[in-house]
């Protein structure tokens, strides 16, 4: 069509009413003329009227054609539809209230989860132009793990490269703040703020300009320990310093140095990292942010995160090629083949590729399980759409037969679903939306931050919702309206006769949607049961010591510039102090927190025997540790002894081995006795302990005499007679008064335990909710189908009862057949999860996936409840009345 | 609506036909509805019966195209009655049409008498 016509066709559309009544009018007054005409003829006035009628033909028909000059007839046809659609939607509340809040819920669900991974995952950093940002990894040509950079490597990369137009870099720490100013903070230990370490040009790669003062200068990328400056970031400086207006310029004491705050980041950038960053400070100040750490000048210290701006145009396997070279020239020719070296150049995203094939598994499930969770829906709604359909079923009989195509039906019942689809996923997103915001800072480990994600209401997600509700609609409406809208009718009333039948319903697409609803409920049941029952079983993990009535002391005495002469001091007076307190069984010092979140590992070399190259693979763990550490964690010490003050004082070269170490390199021999490292006994072995991963057992460890270097890394572990919480206030001050000044942090040892039990709690908190809405949706379900099915055979159990049936014989009519249904969907349900719950793996620490009490538990439970279901509707049909029943035909 | 495929063929054939008669028939005179039915019958000595009411379907598609526009008046006896009359759009478009048709006929008349003298064509 023309513009032009399509411009004429429009003007006339908006005067179709006048046109309408327009041509009502020509056209009565034509036949008016015909008739006269007639007339004249001689024939009576009926006659002339039906011979005019005959001349001009079919007047409906004329009307029809003419009116397609002025009205777009698909639009026309389109809003009808809707118009109609709407009118049945509000005819029926019950069922589009239902089937909206099923959806919503369905749809919901679905959209909060691709939300949150399209954020965490694909969702464009929040940066200027983030198509050219890229993320730098080392990467092996082995194994294929994206690692981080050095910081000599990310400068020669930095300085030597073409393809970028800026290559920044960046690493997390943990720095203390103790002053605001002048004010100093109400807290021994200080307050610790998640701290950005980044490169000088970190803010101007990445586009982020400052809302206050400015981000970094080169000057303070050059020189270590120069560039005391730091940039607030905006939620920090609202929140902790109350959005004082004249804060760039003011100090804050950071890690006992004073830092001049320079700038303050917009608002909604709060880094490239899922933690939220408080601070920044330049990469220069790393020697203060992480004491004693000399990692700006350690080639072989690989700690750092790179990210880049690529240049126009250039790809980032260019990028790639280009920094490989770059790196392997860097090199040290001495440590290992250096073409294994390998730089990844992946897009710019918050998380690495490492961390999201470790995400994965997790995420696919939990997907499926919204998925299925959306298909119980569905089932639902389909059910309910399906009855409704059969009672619409004179109206659309009728209009089968005055004419309407099958395909012009089944568009319009597909335009109902589609509404009540899309009403229901609006519903549903908005909700999900709202939840995520509102509980995704509340979702962190404790003693961690939330996540830095900002979920909103963005085009992919908005995109996916009203996708996933056509889909929906389709899913659950087609067949519904195929079924209706069936040529032959009058097959489809005989199948739901209302006459006395012994099985008045032969849907059998009803019932298969129960059954299907009954087992993907089943399934998720057990999964949440399996993940539930997991947990409490990894609550009573034994990790090999005893990690109650243990406190532990942080005293971060490098701050103070303790050398290792003072330090070893503090620690002899504070271990003599603690040992007199009451109510202090025990007292040691280790170098390491057990389950903490970070730990050693050595090359272990038995003396005795010619190195293999099995034995350097071999990863071992090593503590350092002093006299009383064993009693203190109450580890045993199976054989041999411990370490007493006399090896310190004699500077021993011995050590304590585990078990599993034991058994690993001297099996069926006593390893007491026998050297390693060029000349370091064995005296005692120790039960083995989960140090590293609460969910590995078997871990090797070694443990070494405490020596004077190590002073001032030391960690003191107290063991109470009662709880510990007591001794909290009495510990810290004495801690506190023998190293004035030192930060001091005192926490409870099963306090660490938390952070590992807290993924499976998430885990099982979150199926046990989606488990929660399958069954309420799959109950849903089994009363909608009862109930139906009871009003169907209203008539029939008149009959029986007027013949002499008992409540028992009706009650078991009713609930046979529903009954019946959900046993097979149990048994159905049962064989998947066995199939299935291998998926579930890692999460289940340990416990069979075929656990037998959770399936058999679930199961029972399931079968309850839905006899309760079906109890509603069957003491209805208990209720009638043999006389009313009979009367209803 | 439904229609069988072959009446919508039969319209779609005879639209075009009907368009340039009702035109032609303009050509003489505003006219109303009925008037162009009647005539078109008169004129074509019978031959064409048509059915009044397929007129007025053509009748808004020639409006939209604006070659011919509308007047209430009142008719010979009488009656108010809608009045059609052609405009200088539709006069060009009927020559227009004419010529081709002439041409359509003229090529089928070839087709069939192909031994006529070329000095017989128009």
């Amino acid at each position: 069509m023309s513009l032009r016509r399509f411009v004429a066709r429009l003007r006339s559309w908006r005067k179709r009413d006048d046109a309408e009544s327009e041509l009502a009018d020509e056209i009565r007054a034509h036949l008016e003329i015909e008739e006269d005409e007639q007339r004249a003829t001689g024939i009576s006035a009926d006659e002339a009227r039906d011979a005019a009628r005959r001349a001009f033909g079919n007047v409906t028909l004329a009307k029809e054609v003419s009116r397609e000059a002025w009205i777009f007839r698909r639009f026309d046809e389109f809003t009808g539809d809707i118009r109609f659609a709407l009118r049945q939607l509000r005819r029926g509340p019950g069922f589009t209230s239902v089937t909206i809040l099923t959806l919503a819920l369905g749809i919901g669900v679905n959209t909060a989860i691709f939300s949150l991974f399209y954020t965490l995952t694909l969702a464009p950093l929040p940066v200027k132009s983030p198509s050219e940002i890229a993320d730098v990894y080392q990467m092996s040509q082995t194994d294929s793990k994206y690692g981080p950079l050095s910081y000599p490597e990310y400068v020669y990369l930095r300085d030597r490269n073409t393809t970028f137009s800026g290559l920044a870099a960046f690493n997390g720490a943990t720095m203390t703040l103790s002053s605001i100013g002048k004010t100093r903070i109400d807290s021994t230990e200080g307050e610790p703020l998640q701290t950005m370490l980044v490169s000088g040009n970190y803010f101007s790669v990445l586009g982020i300009t400052p809302t206050h003062g400015r981000a970094f200068l080169p000057d303070e990328d050059r020189t270590p320990g120069s560039a005391a400056v730091v940039v607030l970031s905006y939620y920090f400086w609202q929140r902790r310093l109350d959005a004082a207006p004249d804060i760039v310029g003011k100090t804050l004491t950071l890690n006992l140095l004073p830092y001049t705050v320079v700038g303050i980041a917009p608002k909604g950038f709060e880094g490239t990292i899922p933690n939220p960053v408080d601070i920044w400070v330049p990469m220069m100040m790393d020697g203060n942010a992480n004491p004693g750490s000399n990692a700006l000048h350690d080639r072989n210290s690989y700690f750092l995160h790179s990210i880049g701006r690529l240049k126009n145009g250039i790809q980032r396997s260019n990028a790639q090629s280009e920094l490989t070279v770059l790196a392997q020239q860097f090199a040290d020719p001495t440590t290992g083949d250096k073409n294994k070296i390998g730089i990844a150049v992946a897009p710019g995203s918050f998380v690495s590729p490492q961390d999201f094939k470790q995400g994965l598994p997790a995420g696919v499930i939990l997907m499926l399980a919204v998925a299925l969770v959306l298909l119980i829906a569905c089932a639902n709604v389909a059910n309910l759409a399906l009855a409704r359909g059969l009672s619409r079923q004179k109206e659309i009989g009728t209009r089968l037969a005055l004419g309407a195509s099958r395909f012009r039906i089944v568009r319009q019942l597909l335009t109902e679903s589609f509404l009540v689809s899309l009403a229901g996923g609006a519903a549903g997103t908005m909700i999900a939306i709202w939840s995520l915001q509102g509980f995704l800072p509340f979702l962190h480990p404790p003693g961690e931050r939330g996540l830095n994600l900002n979920v909103r209401l963005d085009v992919p997600t908005l995109g996916f919702a009203i996708l996933l509700s056509l889909l929906t609609a389709i899913a659950f409406g087609l067949i519904p309206a195929l079924r209706s809208s069936r040529h032959d009718p009058i097959a489809t009333l005989k199948e739901e006769g209302t006459a006395f039948r012994h099985r008045t319903s032969k849907s059998r697409l009803r019932s298969m949607l129960v059954v299907a609803q009954v087992a993907m409920s089943l399934v998720l049941l057990v999964a949440a049961g399996l993940l539930l029952r997991a947990l409490t079983k990894a609550q009573r993990v034994n990790p090999g010591f005893d990690m109650k009535n243990v406190l532990v002391i942080t005293a971060r005495v490098k701050m103070q510039n303790y050398d290792a002469k003072r330090g070893a001091e503090f620690d002899r007076a504070l271990k003599e102090r603690l040992t007199t307190l009451p109510g202090v069984n025990a007292v040691g010092l280790g170098a390491v927190v057990p389950l903490g979140s970070s730990f050693y590992t050595t090359n272990f070399v038995p003396d005795d025997r010619p190195s293999s190259p099995d034995d350097a693979k071999a990863s071992v763990n090593f503590n350092t540790v002093s006299p009383g550490y064993f009693e203190a964690l109450s580890i045993p010490v199976v054989s041999g002894r411990g370490f007493t003050e006399d090896d310190v004082a004699q500077n021993r070269k011995v050590a304590v081995v585990s078990e599993a170490l034991a058994n690993h390199f001297w099996r069926g021999q006593n390893p007491i006795g026998k050297t390693f490292g060029k000349g370091r006994e064995v005296i005692g072995v120790s039960k083995d302990v989960r140090s590293i991963h609460l969910w590995t057992a078997g871990d090797m460890c070694v443990y070494f005499p405490a020596t004077l270097n190590d002073s001032t890394a030391m960690i003191f572990f107290v063991r109470t007679s009662g709880d510990p919480g007591g001794l909290v206030r009495t510990v810290t001050e004495s801690a506190t008064l023998l190293a004035p000044g030192v930060p001091i942090k005192v926490i409870r040892l099963e306090d660490n335990l938390a952070r590992w039990i807290w993924p499976s709690q998430l885990g099982a908190a979150l199926s046990g909710a989606l488990g929660g809405l399958a069954l309420l949706l799959a109950l849903i379900g089994i009363y909608g189908v009862t109930s139906y099915a009871v009003r169907q055979r209203t008539h029939e159990i008149g009959v029986r009862m007027a013949l002499g049936a008992q409540n028992f014989h009706v009650l078991r009519l009713v609930l046979g057949h529903s009954m019946f249904l959900v046993g097979v969907g149990v048994v159905i349900g049962l064989a998947i999860s066995a199939a299935a719950a291998q998926l579930l793996g890692e999460f289940l620490y340990g416990l069979s996936a075929l656990d037998l009490v959770t399936f058999a538990g679930v199961s029972m439970l399931f079968i309850a409840v839905s006899l309760a279901a079906c109890y509603i509707p069957a003491r209805r049909a208990m209720r009638v009345e043999p006389i009313t029943a009979l009367r209803y035909e | 609506m439904t229609r069988p495929a072959q009446t919508r063929e039969h319209l779609e054939l005879f639209q075009g036909t009907l368009d340039l008669l009702i035109l032609r028939t303009l050509r003489w005179g505003p006219m109303h509805g009925h008037g162009i039915a009647k005539f078109i019958e008169q004129s074509s000595r019978e031959t064409f019966r048509i059915e009044h009411g397929s007129l007025y379907p053509a009748l808004q598609r020639l409006q939209q195209e604006g070659w011919i526009v509308t007047e209430w008046g009142t008719s010979s006896n009488n009656r108010r009655a809608k009045f059609y009359k052609i405009t200088a759009a539709g006069r060009k478009q009927l020559t227009a049409e004419q010529t081709r048709w002439t041409r359509f006929t003229a090529a089928i008349g070839h087709i069939l008498h192909p031994s006529k003298p070329a000095s017989e064509e128009e």
